[in-house]
Parts: structure tokens; C-alpha cells; sequence
């Protein structure tokens, strides 16, 4: 009967496979696994017990904030705790700081042939800082630890407390240096400042001083005096009126009185000739009643004023002093018209300039006031970092607090002897697996069946056993017997010596 | 040439899925063809060193694997013309002798099919010293010399099957395969037995194993679990052809023990 394929066993068949598989090749190379697994565990554990053992101190030091409230005194935005403690290794453990310490205390004598740099790399791997972790909800408390390694319990806490009480030193210095050089750069911005400030209201002073009743504080008065002089105007408008018209009405008078000195001028000159006195002074007032006319009607020719005393007619002389008080009154009202409307076209100006003086005069502003906040302001800083300053020379501010001192070690930090023996003894086994798994793919050879199967599609494929001799199989029992034996010795050695480690590190 | 992937395809593809209890009632009757009556008869000591389970322990799971193998070998033969094997391996050491002897063991068992096993490794001959059977003129005689080869022939007891031993050849083992003369022996001695096996040299380092499939039906392989690469197992595919060959014998197959004592104990002897 056909073999039938059920798809639901396929996963099932391949697992059993690939276990079949693994089992395949643990059987065969089963001392491969063993031998690793046995032996390297063995040598890690010897080369375990021969590590020197390694005491390690700590020290535990607390940032403490400022004593005085912040409402007082407000501290510079300093960088955060393990920023700052970073910053301050680098400073701490520069190369000439370790170097020191490695002479004063003769460190590492056992490399002395090595040069400074392989000192200071070797005990900068000896110094461990770590900050601590803060507490959530209290955000007053921080710190960091320091910790050195040392061959000695001694020797490792006279380094670890050297260490603690340059971190401190240098924590001071730093805190007062970072005051002082606060101080120095806001009074040398409060300088540029203050330049800054005087020249801006100089430029205000100019602008003010050259548009001199432009500006807009000047505006009511401006439109007040533009009011004042349109009034004038308007009264001088109104007595120039009044003045023409009155002037007006003296000149018919004066034509018909012209006519009739003509009239009778002629009437003379027809019986006398023009030297006869009358005739003369009959021109004369003539002249003078033309005069009058021509005072009235404007003309520039005219003169000014007419002696009316040699006038005969007393209302000729009364019309002509009339007539020239009227063309007096008239040249006045016009030129105070006209200066009243120079006025106005002036005041006029100053209203329509007004807008853009008030632009030019909030730009000059806003910089001043910028200018002047700004000085303000660095004004108050100054104030701040000298309080600051004050504050760190009195040891107030931020500082570090040594909460536990350098401790004396009793058990050795290193080797972890235990960790190190268990590692070996799970990487001998997985090397052991990975030689046993390296060594049967390297083969390339074929174990069981169905492998063969898989790759040679045949019509027969099959497998027979090993027919071993009698002789044969006497050895193999014999050599299973001894890999038995051999194989509980090494693993009960490899137990006993990863026991040893737990029992005494 | 019998095209033995086809037959894979007719025959449903039948692969070894384990232990299987292959011995099956074989006929009472027993053929004994009258030109091999007067065979010398060899009767073979059981050595310390024998590896054949027939002999040693008939009910192992060796002894069954052959018999299985007999069993299928003889479906096969239902499908299509399958009389002469040969015996070969990619690499001396494979196994190929110790399997022939125990295939041949397995094929004669009942004494219904006369089977004769050729010992055609005319470099290093085995077949003989595994029996611990007195050297005799044989192959090679029968070749150089033309020599009929069933006088050659011996009938070896209590396995019950015929041997040609190898012979003492005198000039180039490899010349004396390739000749005609092959041919005619083994045509000779096909008319007298059902099953001719032909044990031969490894095939990669000499050329005598492909001359030899050229005169049979078909070549099984017989490869060493743990030993034999698969490069060498494809390199002697490919020489021999994939459609000449009949099936592959993994020696030292692991977990054929395992699975047939778990299986011996429930179904007994």
C-alpha cells in the first residue's frame, strides 16, 4: 500500500527530523562536546584562581544646592549634574593631575618601565565615577560616587579619598571661576550698552532739534495757530472788503470832479494860456484828483499821499485825504493778507508733514526704548552675578558634600571567579557543540537514511548496520566502558572544581 | 540499460523507512539446474573475523536488511529485466565485498534462485580470503585465457550460492575487464543462474567498475556512513549514469539497531 502524505504531521516530521539530527550529531561527536565542555572549564578555572584579586573603595558625594533662596539670588543656568561631574573628571583626571598622584603615592610600581601616557590610561581604568540616580519628586538632591581599584584595601582608599577631595576643590573653583567670569562679561556688555544707549538719544535730540515744530507733540498747537490765522485772515479779508468798497465808491466823485476840473481847465485855457496861474493850479488838482484815481484803482504810479493843503475845494481836499487813507488802509489789509497766508501755508505744511515725522520719530524711539530696556536689563544681571559671586566666595552656592567617605574594602570587588568559571563552563559546551556540529558538516557524508534519501532519489535506498567481528566488539565494549569512565571523571572534576569557586570566590 | 528512475516511478517509489520484518516464506521447492550439479563444493569456515550476519546471526538486523533488500530486488525484477548487479563503491573500505557476500547470501537463501557471485576485483581480491577459500583459477583465467567459465565455478556451503573467484591475472587487470571476452563470460554464465552479482574495484580510483556496469542490468552503490562524501557518491553516479543505477546501501547506517531492537522485542524471532 502507497505510503499517503498527511500535511498536518509535515511540522511534526520535520522537528523530528532536525532532532534526530542534533541527537545524530551529538552521538557521534559526543566527545567533541564532552572534551570542551570538561577541558575548557578546567583551564578557566585554574587561570580563574591565578587572577590577582582587586579591592575596589567608594566614596559617595551629594550635590547640595545653594543655601540662600533662589527669590534672593538666582543662580546662572548651570548644566545638569552629569554634565557638570563629567566636565569636571576630564579636569580632575587630566593627565597631569594622575600623574601627580601616581608619584605622590608611588602607584603602579610595577610598570615602571612604562611610559606616562600607559600610567594615565592605567589608572583611568582603575577610576570609576557614576552619578547617581535621582529620586523622582525630589529634585533638590544629586550625587555621584567614586570609586578606585586597587591591588591593596589600603592603597585603594588613600586613592579613592585623594580623588574625593580634588573632585570638591575642584568644584569650588569652577563654581567661583564660572561667577566671576559672569560678572566681568555683564559689566562689558553693560558698557556697550550704555554707548549704545547715549547715542541713540543723541540721535533724538538732533531729530527734534531739526524739525522743530513738526513734530506730532507740535500738532494741536500747530492746527491751533492755523485756526488763530485763518481767523485773522478772514477779518483782513473782510476790512479789504469793506476797504475796496469804499474805495469804490469814491471814485465816481472823483471822475465826475475830474471831469469837471478838465471841463473848467479848458474853459480856462480857452481865454487864458496854460502858464495863467489858474490854469496851473487847475492842472494841478487835477493831477491830484488823477492821482486819487489812480491810488484807487492800484496802479503802481500812484503816489502815495497828496499835499491837499493847496486844494482850493475843501470837499475835493476832503475826498482826496479820504482816498489816500482808503488806499493806505487797502495796501496794509493786503499785505497783512498776504502774510497771513504765508503763515497759513506754513502752518498747513507743518500739519501735512506731521504723519511722517511721527513715523521717523517712532522709529528713533523704539530704538531707544529698546536700547534703554536693554541697558536696564543687563543692569539688573550685573546685580545678580555680584550676588552670585558673593555667594560662591562665601561657599553658599552649589556644592558638593561628602556623605560617605572612601570606604576600606574587605573582600576582593574582582575576578568574579564564580561568573567567570560559569562562563567558561557554558563556552565550552556551546564551543564543544559548534565543534561537534563543524566537524560533521565539514564531513559532507551522510548518517542515516533518510538524509540519503532526500538527496538521491532512487529505487532502492536503504541501510544496513556495522557487522562487527567478535573481536570488534569486545574493543567497542570495552572503549564505551572507559568513555563512561573517563567521561564522569572529567565532568565530576569540572563540577567539583566550578564547586570550589562558589564555596570560596 | 534499464532506466531506473522510471522504475522508481512505476515501482511508487519504495525507500527503506526502517526496520521491517523481510523474511517471507520462501517456496519448498529447490531449483538445482544439472550443469551445476557437478560444481566443487566449498564449504566455509565461520572466522572470528567474519562479517557475515547471515552466518553469524541470522536474525539481526543486518541479516534482515538483505533480506529486505532481496525482497525489493526482486520486485524490481517484476518491472523490468534486472539479472545481473554489480557491486561497487566510490572509495575502497565502503563495504562493497562484505555487502556482495551477504546480498548473495540473502538472494540464494531457499535455494530457489541460483545466484552467483563474480569476483571481479582483479586488483585486490577478497571475496575468497573473507571465506577463507583456497585460492582457484578463476575471471582472470577464464578471460586471458578462455577458459569456460562454469568449470571455474565454485559452489560454496552452507550459503548455497556460486562463486567465481578472481583468478591470478597476469598482465593489466584493467586491459582484462575491458576486453570482449568479458562479455561472453558473463553472457555464458547468464543462462545458468537467476542472480549474478558482480563484486568490483572502487569506482573513482580505477576505471575497471565502469567497464563492468557496461556488461550488467544495473549497479548498486555502497557507500560508508560517516565516510563517504556526498561529492564522491554524485561523482560515481554520474560515471556510472543515474538511469543505470538501481539503489544505494548506506553501511553503517546509524539507528537501523535502535529502531529493529525496539521492534525485535515486540514481534520476537
Amino acid at each position: 500500500m502507497p505510503e499517503t502524505k498527511n500535511s498536518l504531521n509535515e511540522p511534526e516530521s520535520n522537528l523530528n527530523d532536525t532532532i534526530e539530527l542534533v541527537l545524530g550529531i551529538v552521538r557521534r561527536r559526543r566527545w567533541w562536546i564532552l572534551g570542551a565542555g570538561c577541558l575548557i572549564p578546567l583551564a578557566v578555572v585554574a587561570v580563574a584562581m591565578k587572577l590577582p584579586d582587586r579591592y575596589v573603595s567608594q566614596a559617595t558625594l551629594l550635590v547640595v544646592q545653594q543655601q540662600v533662596s533662589q527669590r534672593y539670588v538666582e543662580t546662572d543656568s548651570a548644566p545638569s549634574i552629569p554634565a557638570a561631574v563629567q566636565a569636571m573628571e576630564l579636569e580632575v583626571l587630566s593627565r597631569g593631575g594622575l600623574l601627580r598622584i601616581i608619584h605622590d603615592l608611588g602607584l603602579y610600581t610595577d610598570l615602571k618601565d612604562s611610559s606616562p601616557e600607559q600610567l594615565v590610561g592605567r589608572m583611568r581604568k582603575d577610576i570609576d565615577v557614576q552619578p547617581l540616580e535621582s529620586s523622582p519628586g525630589r529634585n533638590d538632591f544629586n550625587g555621584f560616587t567614586i570609586s578606585f581599584s586597587a591591588a591593596t584595601p589600603p592603597l585603594a582608599q588613600e586613592v579613592a579619598s585623594r580623588l574625593t577631595s580634588l573632585f570638591i576643590e575642584q568644584n569650588l573653583k569652577t563654581q567661583g571661576d564660572r561667577a566671576a567670569s559672569t560678572a566681568k562679561f555683564l559689566s562689558d556688555q553693560l558698557d556697550g550698552a550704555k554707548q549704545r544707549l547715549t547715542e541713540q538719544e543723541q540721535r533724538l535730540e538732533a531729530f527734534k532739534a531739526s524739525n522743530l515744530g513738526e513734530l506730532p507733540e507740535d500738532q494741536a498747537a500747530n492746527l491751533s495757530a492755523l485756526t488763530d490765522v485763518r481767523e485773522r485772515l478772514e477779518t483782513v479779508a473782510g476790512s479789504l472788503a469793506q476797504a475796496q468798497q469804499q474805495q469804490a465808491s469814491l471814485q465816481s466823485p472823483l471822475e465826475e470832479r475830474l471831469s469837471r476840473l478838465q471841463s473848467e481847465k479848458e474853459e480856462l485855457l480857452n481865454r487864458y494860456t496854460p502858464r495863467y496861474p489858474g490854469v496851473i493850479k487847475k492842472d494841478g488838482e487835477i493831477k491830484k484828483v488823477q492821482s486819487a484815481l489812480d491810488r484807487l484803482s492800484g496802479a503802481p504810479s500812484a503816489k502815495t499821499t497828496h499835499d491837499t493843503d493847496s486844494v482850493d475845494d475843501a470837499a475835493l481836499a476832503g475826498i482826496l485825504r479820504q482816498a489816500d487813507t482808503i488806499a493806505a488802509a487797502i495796501e496794509s489789509l493786503t499785505e497783512q493778507q498776504k502774510k497771513l497766508r504765508t503763515e497759513s501755508e506754513q502752518y498747513q505744511k507743518r500739519l501735512n508733514l506731521a504723519p511722517v515725522r511721527e513715523q521717523q520719530l517712532a522709529e528713533i524711539l523704539r530704538d531707544y526704548d529698546l536700547f534703554k530696556q536693554d541697558y536696564a536689563n543687563l543692569q539688573k544681571e550685573r546685580l545678580q552675578a555680584q550676588l552670585t559671586n558673593s555667594l560662591e566666595e562665601n561657599q553658599e552656592g552649589q556644592q558638593f558634600r561628602l556623605v560617605d567617605p572612601p570606604t576600606l574594602p574587605v573582600t576582593p570587588s574582582s575576578p568574579k571567579r564564580l561568573k567567570i568559571c560559569l562562563g567558561g563552563m557554558a563556552g565550552g559546551i556551546v564551543l564543544g557543540l559548534a565543534l561537534a556540529f563543524l566537524m560533521d558538516v565539514r564531513k559532507g557524508s551522510f548518517y542515516s537514511v533518510k538524509a540519503l534519501s532526500r538527496s538521491f532519489s532512487l529505487p532502492v535506498v536503504l541501510g544496513v548496520p556495522l557487522v562487527l567481528t567478535r573481536h570488534e566488539r569486545r574493543l567497542r565494549v570495552c572503549r564505551l566502558a572507559f568513555e563512561w569512565v573517563a567521561g564522569c571523571a572529567m565532568t565530576v572534576a569540572m563540577l567539583t572544581a566550578e564547586f570550589y569557586i562558589y564555596r570560596n570566590g | 540499460m534499464i532506466n531506473f528512475s522510471e522504475l522508481l516511478w512505476k515501482s511508487g517509489q519504495t525507500i527503506d523507512r526502517g526496520p521491517r520484518i523481510a523474511s517471507f516464506t520462501e517456496p519448498e521447492e529447490i531449483r538445482v539446474l544439472p550443469q551445476l550439479e557437478h560444481a566443487p563444493v566449498e564449504r566455509v569456515q565461520i572466522k572470528p573475523g567474519s562479517r557475515l550476519a547471515q552466518l553469524i546471526e541470522p536474525h539481526s538486523a543486518g541479516a534482515d536488511r538483505f533480506r529486505f533488500l532481496r525482497m525489493r530486488l526482486r520486485e524490481l525484477r517484476g518491472l523490468a529485466k534486472l539479472r545481473s548487479l554489480t557491486i561497487t563503491s566510490p572509495m575502497p573500505g565502503d563495504g562493497k565485498s562484505t555487502t556482495a557476500l551477504s546480498l548473495a547470501t540473502a538472494l540464494a537463501e531457499g535455494g530457489q534462485y541460483p545466484t552467483l557471485l563474480i569476483d571481479a576485483d582483479l586488483h585486490q581480491s577478497s571475496l575468497a580470503a573473507n571465506l577463507a577459500l583456497q585460492p582457484r583459477p578463476g575471471l582472470a583465467e577464464c578471460i586471458q585465457d578462455g577458459l569456460d567459465p562454469m568449470s571455474k565455478i565454485v559452489k560454496v556451503e552452507p550459503l548455497a550460492w556460486h562463486l567465481l573467484p578472481a583468478g591470478k591475472p597476469r598482465g593489466n587487470p584493467t586491459e582484462l575487464l575491458q576486453s570482449a571476452t568479458l562479455a561472453e563470460v558473463i553472457q555464458r554464465v547468464s543462462q545458468y543462474f537467476d542472480w549474478i552479482l558482480i563484486d568490483t574495484p572502487p569506482l573513482l580510483p580505477l576505471t575497471d567498475a565502469l567497464s563492468l556496469s557496461r556488461q550488467v542490468d544495473a549497479a548498486l552503490l555502497v557507500v560508508r556512513a560517516g565516510r563517504t562524501s556526498r561529492e564522491a557518491i554524485e561523482e560515481s553516479i554520474k560515471l556510472i549514469g543515474q538511469k543505470h543505477v538501481i539503489g544505494i546501501v548506506l553501511n553503517g547506517a546509524e539507528s537501523v539497531n535502535r529502531h529493529y531492537s525496539r521492534y525485535y522485542g515486540r514481534y520476537g524471532k
